[in-house]
């Protein structure tokens, strides 16, 4: 059996790959560096992500180009109060079997059946519906009359939502917004970019995007990037922070209600691992876990009635949290 | 695999020399500043007499010593030190995730070779000197210039401050010891006294008491002598009346001087009782007679029990030598107290650092034991301290009649003669004699015009009051 070596080569051809794939989709999206980057980490993690942004932002373009990239197959749902589960994941319909001649009941896949999914609006639809989503997501398969039905490898959920319009919303529990590998808050774009974005989308010139990964060369990534070493300092430092977030005596404990799950330290890591490799290192850095350390945390810490009258953010609690928390003891 | 484990601890190993060298400077620097700073604490508390030099060189010693004990001995634990140097040569983690998998015998792990090639060229590419840099800079330049100022001080505290103190008046408590220890009889009087002073004498030897407690203990051995003498004098005035030498009016009187001291007047009555008393000798008449003459003259100043105190001593050849061996022990004792108290430098050098005795001449008279001649220079002596100060009292103070333009001005202006056999004195007054200014100790209350003493005079006294015009000069004489 062939030994597997990493060599500087190879890193190095990892590195650019991905940096390709960014520098497919930035043919159509405008800057949004840091949100493309989070989101191929979230791939290469074999995670999903949340993402939060107000409408028009490009979150959908986003996706569609990852898709377009990567040669996966990407669906969309954009969810409703009145949507089903049977409408993520499909139901058994009677079909007629020409040959046969007679009538049999068959399993029509549902959207969820796909490689990239957007989940457009998730907290608009009711929870029994976001719970048959955040099913697949976990199990990456989908029970249905009892038989088991495993998805296509890679398989990603990109969720949506908009954090102004909370009328008529069904906002997703602290359990499920948990199994989210990463939440990726979608800034507005700047003054330079609102130009370029005009630019881009009002005349007849469109960008095409070409497929410059295959579904083989991500699963071989997926498995190079989680085999990153990590030291026991690192995980000393990752162990600590998440500790730091369910400690009662620091100044910004009162902000938090309940703190991050282990489910964080693992997102966390496996985020360090994939930004450590884009850095082109062979292993992971303290600076790689706190570049990790917002996506990962963000959606895992509930803030308490009064974080929220305060008003500050999680972000912000992580930034406190990070600055107390020192690298090595 | 293992010697990659080899190889990369001796690389560590070497590194971790370069880190002790730079620790071990960069701690010094600051025991450097650390040393300074006592010195100087030191310098001052030594000034002030709190600590004594050497007890200070013991203290700075003892946290030095632990220190550089603490730094060499100090246990090195690689895997600590590994997650150290990864920090100082920038490996981000590197290293320590190289040396994990090493020790945890990972060798087939997917990173591995690409980490050990990493791990190999960073540390061949690194000078170990480079990452733990000793520079050169201003607070290791003003360090070196601390040493030798450290090293200024300490020789200051080593050569010159055991000369300024205890050791000075280490060598008085000795002498003053031994002047009380020589006579039998004050050694049985002073025997606790002595013992003290053996104590003190090896306290300051061994710089076990602070200089204030010494200073306090040697204040009290002087009181302790001095309220003694006290007492031996009145004991001996009770025995002058008992021996019938002194009348008890006159031993009154005495207790009276001695107590509170007498008015001017009331002084000179008593001195002249005393000196038409038959039974004292010529020298302890010439001795009373300057004793007054040297009060009267300075009577604002002086203490009139002074008077009565020398007068009692003249009176007592005995008491005499035994006080006078008393006050050389105060004096002694008085020196070790300015010894103690003089630190600066400059003090020592005019003193030549030598330790002054109170008085050789009294040490001589002390051993004749019958020259009272010397005892008004011996008196100035011990009363008024040692060394340099003494011999310039001792000119200040002698009794000198024809330059004393004071003491001449108190003579009745005129010619004095003296009458017959009857042995009066008499003044042949001029018409414009200022009767008042007259108030010499021959001169009477009430004043009779013409008649210094209106009363007998012996033979022997007349005799010294015509000596005593003689040498004062300048007033013609007649028998």
């Amino acid at each position: 059996m062939e030994q597997k070596v990493m060599t500087e080569k190879k890193l190095e051809q990892i590195k650019l790959d991905i940096l390709n794939v960014m520098n497919q989709m930035q043919r159509v999206i405008v800057g949004q560096t840091d949100v493309l980057t989070e989101i191929l980490a979230a791939l290469f993690c074999n995670g999903h992500v949340l993402l939060e942004g107000v409408p028009g932002l490009g979150k959908t373009m986003m996706i569609r180009s990852l898709g377009e990239c990567l040669s996966l197959s990407s669906s969309r749902i954009q969810f409703t109060p009145d949507l089903m589960p049977a409408d993520i994941i499909g139901t058994n319909t009677l079909v007629q079997n020409e040959i046969k001649n007679k009538y049999e009941i068959k399993f029509q896949k549902g959207p969820v059946f796909t490689q990239i999914l957007l989940a457009d609006e998730i907290n608009r639809a009711t929870p029994k519906t976001q719970s048959a989503l955040l099913e697949s997501m976990q199990e990456s398969a989908v029970t249905v009359s009892g038989k088991q039905i495993t998805m296509n490898k890679p398989f990603i959920v990109l969720a949506t939502q908009n954090p102004l319009e909370m009328e008529g919303t069904y906002p997703l529990p602290e359990a499920q917004l948990d199994r989210f590998f990463f939440k990726i808050t979608v800034p507005y774009p700047t003054q330079e970019e609102m130009h370029l974005i005009l630019e881009r989308t009002t005349g007849n010139n469109s960008s095409v995007i070409s497929g410059v990964m295959t579904k083989d060369t991500i699963l071989e990534y997926q498995d190079i990037i989680r085999n990153v070493p990590v030291s026991s300092s690192i995980e000393d430092y990752v162990v600590r922070l998440i500790y730091s977030t369910h400690k009662k005596e620091n100044d910004y404990s009162k902000f938090i209600r309940y703190g991050a799950s282990p489910r964080g330290a693992q997102s966390l890591i496996l985020g360090a691992k994939f930004f450590a490799v884009i850095s082109g290192r062979a292993n992971v850095s303290f600076e790689d876990v706190k570049r990790a350390s917002g996506p990962a945390l963000r959606h895992r810490m509930i803030l308490s009635f009064e974080g929220e009258a305060e008003g500050i953010s999680t972000d912000e609690i992580l930034k406190m949290i990070i600055a107390n928390t020192p690298e090595s003891l | 695999m293992n010697n990659d484990k080899q190889q990369i601890e001796k690389y560590v190993l070497v590194f971790l020399r370069h880190k002790k060298i730079r620790d071990f400077l960069n701690i010094s620097v600051k025991i450097i500043y650390f040393l300074f700073l006592f010195t100087m604490i030191l310098i001052i508390l030594s000034l002030f007499g709190i600590v004594y030099w050497w007890t200070g060189i013991l203290l700075l010693l003892f946290p030095v010593v632990i220190v550089f004990i603490y730094i060499f001995f100090k246990p090195v634990e690689l895997d600590k030190y590994i997650i150290e140097l990864d920090d100082d040569i920038l490996a981000d983690q590197s290293l320590v995730s190289f040396y994990e998998l090493i020790i945890s015998n990972n060798f087939n792990h997917l990173y591995y070779k690409i980490l050990k090639d990493r791990i190999m060229n960073m540390f061949n590419s690194i000078e170990s000197r480079s990452i733990y840099f000793v520079q050169l800079t201003n607070k290791v330049k003003i360090s070196i210039v601390l040493i030798f100022v450290v090293f200024i001080f300490s020789f200051y505290a080593a050569v010159f401050q055991p000369l300024t103190g205890a050791v000075l008046a280490f060598e008085d408590i000795q002498d003053a010891a031994k002047y009380l220890a020589v006579r039998e009889d004050l050694k049985e009087t002073f025997s606790a006294e002595i013992n003290r002073m053996r104590e003190l004498e090896k306290e300051l030897e061994e710089g076990n008491e602070r200089s204030g407690e010494i200073e306090d203990s040697i204040e009290n051995l002087k009181n302790e002598i001095a309220n003694q003498i006290s007492a031996l004098r009145r004991d001996s005035l009770s025995s002058l009346i008992e021996e019938k030498k002194i009348t008890p009016d006159l031993g009154l009187n005495l207790y009276k001087l001695l107590d509170e001291g007498l008015t001017l007047e009331d002084s000179r009555e008593l001195v002249l009782d005393l000196l038409s008393d038959e039974s004292i000798t010529k020298k302890q008449r010439n001795y009373i007679q300057k004793s007054y003459e040297d009060y009267s003259s300075n009577s604002e100043t002086e203490n009139p029990k002074k008077l009565g105190e020398d007068i009692i001593d003249s009176l007592s050849p005995e008491l005499n030598e035994k006080v006078e061996a008393m006050e050389d022990a105060v004096s002694f004792l008085d020196n070790a107290l300015e010894k103690l108290q003089d630190s600066s430098e400059s003090d020592v050098l005019a003193d030549g650092g030598t330790p002054a005795a109170p008085s050789e001449s009294s040490k001589q008279q002390g051993q004749n034991g019958d020259s009272i001649d010397q005892m008004d220079m011996d008196k100035n002596t011990y009363l008024r301290g040692s060394g340099k100060d003494k011999n310039k009292s001792n000119k200040q103070d002698d009794f000198i009649p024809h330059d004393n333009p004071e003491l001449k001005a108190q003579f009745p202006e005129g010619q004095i003669i003296i009458e017959g056999n009857t042995g009066i004195l008499r003044l042949q007054a001029d018409e414009e004699l200022q009767l008042e200014r007259i108030a010499g100790i021959y001169d009477s209350t009430p004043f009779e015009e013409g008649v210094i003493r209106d009363y007998d005079i012996p033979e022997t006294m007349k005799n010294f009051v015509k000596e005593y015009f003689l040498t004062i000069g300048g007033i013609s004489m007649e028998d």
